[in-house]
């Protein structure tokens, strides 16, 4: 049930997961990048935390290290704990059952995420089976009411539809249905909302309301989507350049962003009249020395050129990566 | 300037038993000189096959489309070529905009090569519109994986704009990309449309873009267009259903929350 929290010394119990340090490298043409920076978050069990931030900015690199579904060429340090464990450390059968049980990924880009020449009922049977221990006529049932709930009825007519007949939109609320009809722990969604339209993100954004009012899951979604964040989540992290530059409840971060960098952001959102943040946002490759959104930063400081900030708390449950705090 | 006429394009599926789809279902539109319509509604409302009809990338079963008084729906190839040069696209995905294969400098000026109009002075002007789109000549010597999503949406307005078209539709330009990005593509979209005197037809199904950018709205639903009229009438007094309930959802979801959804909120 929302609302009940349990302790940190709690780990063995407690579905809380914490990033310790968590870093992630990427090889690349004899470089190494790195993507992800030191990032440490605690995501609470049972609640929703948005990840929100830029292209580029490291936050879907960050929600994909949990499950281990990096490239090759990346290589994640620090810690991972969940349940009492490394997560990071999984590998082989107990690392499918964290993706099958435990941390349901949503995919960003539904247009490459579904098997082309396979069936979508089949593809959504796959899931549906993958938790084990439903009969057959258990798994047509529940299929029809993911279809149901999904307004995918078209599906369930007979004749096997195949992933190029779906529209986008379809085709995102079929992998939003493959991730919830397990019931996991957790919830990892990655862009859920990317090029859907108006009415069917609301569907898309109601079907994760419903799923956590019944099951109660934690949530991660990482996403750009202003509008999404404000309605589902509770505690927002931004990130930029791969770092973490402010952690806040939701409440707080949308009537007050703390950092010039979340402010601006808010303020490029459709709401607040489509105001550009000046500059371009960097690359990884090669990130501005000292406080990294210092170029683009209207309230700069002097030291911002020099030394970079390190992650200040400044509120319950809210902490910045900004000079201008310290 | 642009006049399309109760086009109709059905789609069929299924090798034994054949279903038709009307993606496009009797839909008239015009566009003047320096005006931006929006065309609006819900995916796969059949928006963008009117664009790639428009563009005569598809052919029409029925209607016609006339541009500058001249019908351009059934042109041989050759006069299509010319026509082609005064209306541009500028589609959803710039990923696939671009061809994998070949230097982004080189996909710049193919167009140029295409019709002829590859010289000392349109190169040039490539690298002024580089300049206009906030882009260093640097990206020229990259492959388009190598670029970001806003860099090809821009490097593909870029593109479009060599050719000096009159009219640029738009499908969804930013609807891949992040809210900051939209913001930046926006408002240059603007500034080169004012500055150009362009005519935009700009698909999308967000409402408050469309409201930032366009004067006329058309409102589409399963493929007919419902209701059109000017931006302000449509926003505020709208007289269909659909259209009403369109933004009755738009509002909605940006509303804080749904009643009924309650999350605790704690420290993290």
């Amino acid at each position: 049930m929302p609302g009940i929290t349990r302790g940190e010394d709690n780990d063995l119990i407690s579905k809380t997961i914490r990033l310790d340090r968590v870093s992630v490298d990427f090889q690349s043409a004899g470089k190494t990048v790195r993507v992800v920076d030191d990032v440490r978050l605690t995501f609470k069990e049972k609640r929703i935390t948005g990840i929100i931030g830029e292209t580029g900015s490291g936050k879907s690199v960050l929600g994909l290290s949990l499950l281990q579904l990096l490239p090759g060429n990346a290589r994640v340090t620090g810690h991972i704990h969940y349940r009492g464990d490394d997560v990071l450390s999984y590998g082989g059968s107990r690392l499918r059952r964290l993706r099958a049980k435990e941390i349901a990924l949503v995919p960003q880009n539904p247009a490459t995420s579904l098997n082309p020449i396979m069936a979508v009922r089949r593809q959504i049977r796959e899931a549906v089976a993958s938790r084990g221990k439903i009969e057959k006529p258990g798994i047509t049932q529940r299929i029809n009411t993911l279809f149901n709930d999904l307004h995918l009825d078209g599906l369930a007519s007979p004749g096997a539809f195949y992933p190029f007949e779906l529209s986008g939109g379809m085709k995102q609320r079929v992998l939003t249905a493959m991730g919830i009809c397990r019931d996991p722990a957790w919830i990892l969604a990655d862009e859920p909302t990317k090029g859907l339209d108006a009415c069917l993100r609301s569907e898309v954004c109601a079907l994760l309301e419903r799923h956590y009012a019944s099951s109660g899951p934690g949530m991660i979604i990482v996403t750009h989507d202003l509008s999404l964040a404000r309605r589902l989540c509770c505690n927002i992290v931004v990130m930029y350049c791969g770092q973490v530059i402010e952690t806040a409840p939701a409440p707080t971060f949308f009537s007050g962003p703390a950092h010039p960098y979340s402010a601006a952001f808010l303020k490029s959102s459709p709401r607040e009249g489509f105001v550009p943040i000046p500059g371009e946002v960097p690359s990884v490759l090669d990130p501005p020395g000292g406080c990294r959104f210092h170029p683009r930063c209207r309230r700069k400081l002097k030291i911002c050129r020099d030394l970079p900030p390190s992650l200040l708390g400044i509120g319950p449950g809210q902490a910045v990566r900004c000079h201008r705090y310290a | 300037m642009l006049k399309v006429l109760n086009i109709k394009k059905t789609f069929s599926r299924g090798l034994f038993f054949r279903s038709k789809v009307r993606a496009v279902d009797d839909v008239s539109l015009s566009v003047e000189k320096g005006e931006t319509l929006g065309l609006v509604g819900e995916s796969g409302c059949g928006k963008s096959t009117l664009a790639r009809v428009i563009l005569n990338l598809l052919p029409p079963d029925s209607g016609s489309i006339i541009l500058d008084n001249r019908d351009i729906t059934r042109l041989r190839a050759t006069d299509l070529k010319n026509i082609r040069r005064k209306l541009q696209i500028i589609s959803q995905q710039p990923f696939s905009a671009f061809n994998p294969l070949i230097r982004i400098e080189k996909s710049l000026l193919e167009p140029l090569v295409i019709h002829g109009l590859l010289n000392r002075e349109n190169r040039e002007r490539m690298y002024d519109y580089l300049n206009r789109v906030g882009l260093h000549q640097g990206i020229l010597a990259r492959y388009p994986h190598e670029a970001s999503g806003g860099e090809l949406q821009r490097l593909a307005l870029a593109r479009a704009l060599l050719l000096s078209p009159d009219i640029l539709i738009l499908d969804e330009p930013t609807s891949m990309l992040d809210v900051s990005m939209q913001a930046t593509i926006l408002s240059l979209l603007k500034q080169v449309r004012d500055e150009f005197g362009m005519s935009f037809v700009f698909i999308s199904h967000d409402l408050d873009v469309i409201n930032f950018m366009s004067n006329r709205i058309a409102v589409m639903k399963q493929g007919r267009i419902v209701e059109q009229g000017r931006r302000d009438r449509i926003l505020n007094a709208p007289e269909a259903d659909y259209t009403k309930a369109l933004l009755d959802h738009f509002h909605n979801f940006n509303k804080e929350r749904s009643t009924g959804f309650r999350i605790g909120h704690d420290a993290v």
